[in-house]
C-alpha cells in the first residue's frame, strides 16, 4: 500500500514560493489500478514523483508498505526505488543501448549477473510482445514499441508498484488502447499495483479502479471511477468528463452536456 | 620549384621527423589532457545546478579555475608556465616541457568539451535511471558517459585539432615539429616554400583526424539508424 498523509510541496524561487501540492492525503491499495487526473500544471507529475522520492515533499508523510520512506537512508531509498517501477511520457530509453540492454539496465544496477539478466529480459520482452526486437535500438522503434520496452524495463526487477507518468500522452488512440490493455494484463497476471497519472479521461475510464481528481495542487474529488463519473461533484471533474465525451450525451451520464 | 634548403631538409629526413614529432606531441598531449580533463568535465556537469549532485562551491571554484586558464592566450600561458614544466620535469626546454604546456592549456578546454557533451544527455533518461535506484556513480558510468559517447568523440576531435595548433605555437619557445620547421627555416630564413609545405602537411594531418573522428562518431551513434 502507498499512503500519502497531508503531503505538501512548495518550490522556492528567488522572490516567491510556488505551491505545487497542498495537503494531499490518499491511499493506494495493493492490486488496484489507481488513476490521478488533472489538467497540466495541477501538480500530478510532482505528486507521483513523491511516491519514489524523485521529488521530496516539503511537508507530510509518504508510507510504502507501512514504512515512512522520507526517513529511509540513501541506500535504503535506492533499494526501495528498485521495488517501484516507473514509466514516462517520453519513454526515456537509453538511446545508445539496444532494447535488450535497456531492459537489463535496472538489473545491472542492482548487481545481477549478465546471463541471468539477459534471460530475465527475454522473458519480459515476450510479455510485452517484442521478442523479435531484442537487438534493435530505440531509434528504430515506434512510440508504442518504445513504451512497451519501457514497461518491460520497469518490470525487470519485479517491482510491486508501477508508476505511470502520462505514459500514453505521446501516443495515438489505438496505441494508447493497446498499451492500457498491456498494463491491465500486468496488473491482473503479476498483481502489480499501478498508479496512472493522466489528463485524459478515457485512460481512467478504460482501466482504473479508483480515481483522484487533482486541481490547483489539491485533491478535489476521490473515489470509485463509476462513482466519480456518474456523479461528479467538482467543477473540474465535470469539465474533464465533458471534454472527453466531446459534448455528446452518453448513456448513464448525469451531466447535462448540451 | 623547391629551394635547395627544402631538398636538403627532405633528404635529411627533417621534415618527416617534424611530421612525427607533431603527431606524437599532439597525441600524447591529448591523451594526458583527457586523463585530467575528463574527470574535471564530469565534476563540472555533475555538480552543476541541474546536475545529479549539485555542489555549488565546488562547481564555482572549478569553473573559475577553468575559465582562468582558458582566458590566457596560449603563447603567454606557455611563457608563464615554464617554471611549472621545470618543476615537473626538471627542464624547461624540449618536447617534454612542451607537452606539459600543452596539457596545462588543453585540460581546461577538454573539461568544457566534456561538460557540454554530458549536458546534452536527456534529463528524462537520467531521471529514469534514478527511478530504477541507480546511484550517482552508476549514472555517470552507465548513463551519462555512454549516452554522450558520440558527442564526446566529436569533442575529442575538436580538442585534438586545437592541441595540434598549440603544438605549432610551442615552436616559438623551443618545441619541435612542423611548427618549428616553418618558423626557423621558412620564416627566419625566408623560404616560403618550406612554410607552405608545413602548412600543407598540417592541413593533411587535421583532415585525417577530422575524417576519422567523424566516422567513428557516426559509427558508434545508435540514434540515427532508420
Amino acid at each position: 500500500m502507498i499512503e500519502l498523509r497531508h503531503l505538501g510541496k512548495t518550490y522556492k524561487t528567488a522572490d516567491n514560493e510556488i505551491i505545487a501540492l497542498e495537503d494531499i492525503s490518499l491511499s493506494i491499495q495493493d492490486g488496484e489500478i489507481y488513476g490521478i487526473i488533472g489538467l497540466s500544471g495541477a501538480g500530478k507529475s510532482t505528486l507521483v514523483r513523491c511516491m519514489n522520492l524523485l521529488e521530496r515533499p516539503t511537508t507530510g508523510q509518504v508510507f510504502v508498505d507501512g514504512n515512512e520512506i522520507m526517513e529511509l537512508s540513501r541506500k535504503e531509498l535506492l533499494g526501495l526505488r528498485r521495488s517501484i517501477g516507473m514509466i514516462f511520457q517520453n519513454f526515456n530509453l537509453l538511446e545508445q543501448r539496444s532494447v535488450l540492454r535497456n531492459i537489463t539496465f535496472p538489473l545491472e544496477v542492482s548487481g545481477a549477473k549478465g546471463q541471468e539478466a539477459r534471460s530475465r529480459a527475454m522473458e519480459l520482452l515476450e510479455l510485452v510482445g517484442l521478442s523479435d526486437r531484442a537487438g534493435s535500438f530505440p531509434s528504430q522503434l515506434s512510440g508504442g514499441q518504445k513504451q512497451r520496452v519501457a514497461i518491460a524495463r520497469a518490470l525487470a526487477t519485479s517491482p510491486r508498484y508501477l508508476l505511470c507518468d502520462e505514459a500514453t500522452s505521446a501516443l495515438d488512440p489505438n496505441t494508447t488502447r493497446s498499451i492500457l490493455e498491456l498494463l491491465k494484463k500486468i496488473n491482473q497476471s503479476l498483481g502489480v499495483t499501478i498508479v496512472i497519472i493522466t489528463h485524459e479521461m478515457r485512460v481512467i475510464e478504460q482501466i482504473c479502479d479508483r480515481v483522484a481528481v487533482l486541481d490547483q495542487s489539491r485533491v478535489v474529488e476521490e473515489g470509485q471511477v463509476s462513482q466519480v463519473f456518474g456523479n461528479p461533484r467538482s467543477e473540474i471533474a465535470r469539465e474533464l468528463i465533458l471534454s472527453s465525451c466531446g459534448g455528446r450525451r452518453c448513456e448513464g451520464c448525469s451531466l447535462n452536456c448540451s | 620549384m623547391f629551394s635547395e634548403l627544402f631538398v636538403k631538409l627532405w633528404e635529411n629526413g627533417i621534415i618527416l621527423k617534424g611530421i612525427w614529432e607533431t603527431i606524437y606531441m599532439t597525441a600524447l598531449s591529448s591523451l594526458i589532457a583527457y586523463i585530467i580533463g575528463l574527470p574535471l568535465g564530469i565534476i563540472l556537469n555533475v555538480t552543476d545546478k541541474g546536475g545529479i549532485r549539485p555542489i555549488r562551491w565546488l562547481n564555482c571554484m572549478l569553473g573559475l579555475a577553468v575559465n582562468f586558464f582558458r582566458s590566457i592566450p596560449f603563447i603567454i600561458l606557455m611563457v608563464a608556465m615554464l617554471p611549472v614544466a621545470k618543476w615537473i620535469l626538471g627542464v624547461s626546454l624540449g618536447n617534454g616541457a612542451m607537452i606539459v604546456m600543452l596539457v596545462i592549456a588543453a585540460s581546461p578546454y577538454v573539461a568544457r568539451m566534456v561538460e557540454s557533451a554530458l549536458k546534452e544527455v536527456d534529463g528524462g533518461v537520467i531521471e529514469a535511471a534514478q527511478s530504477m535506484g541507480a546511484d550517482n556513480l552508476q549514472i555517470v558510468w552507465k548513463v551519462l558517459l555512454p549516452e554522450a559517447r558520440p558527442s564526446l568523440v566529436t569533442g575529442a576531435v575538436i580538442s585534438m585539432v586545437t592541441i595540434l595548433g598549440y603544438s605549432a605555437m610551442a615552436a616559438t619557445i623551443g618545441g619541435t615539429g612542423l611548427g618549428q620547421i616553418a618558423i626557423s627555416y621558412g620564416h627566419q630564413r625566408f623560404h616560403p616554400d618550406i612554410t607552405w609545405c608545413c602548412v600543407f602537411l598540417t592541413v593533411i594531418i587535421v583532415q585525417i583526424i577530422q575524417e576519422l573522428g567523424t566516422r567513428i562518431a557516426h559509427r558508434i551513434d545508435k540514434r540515427c539508424r532508420g
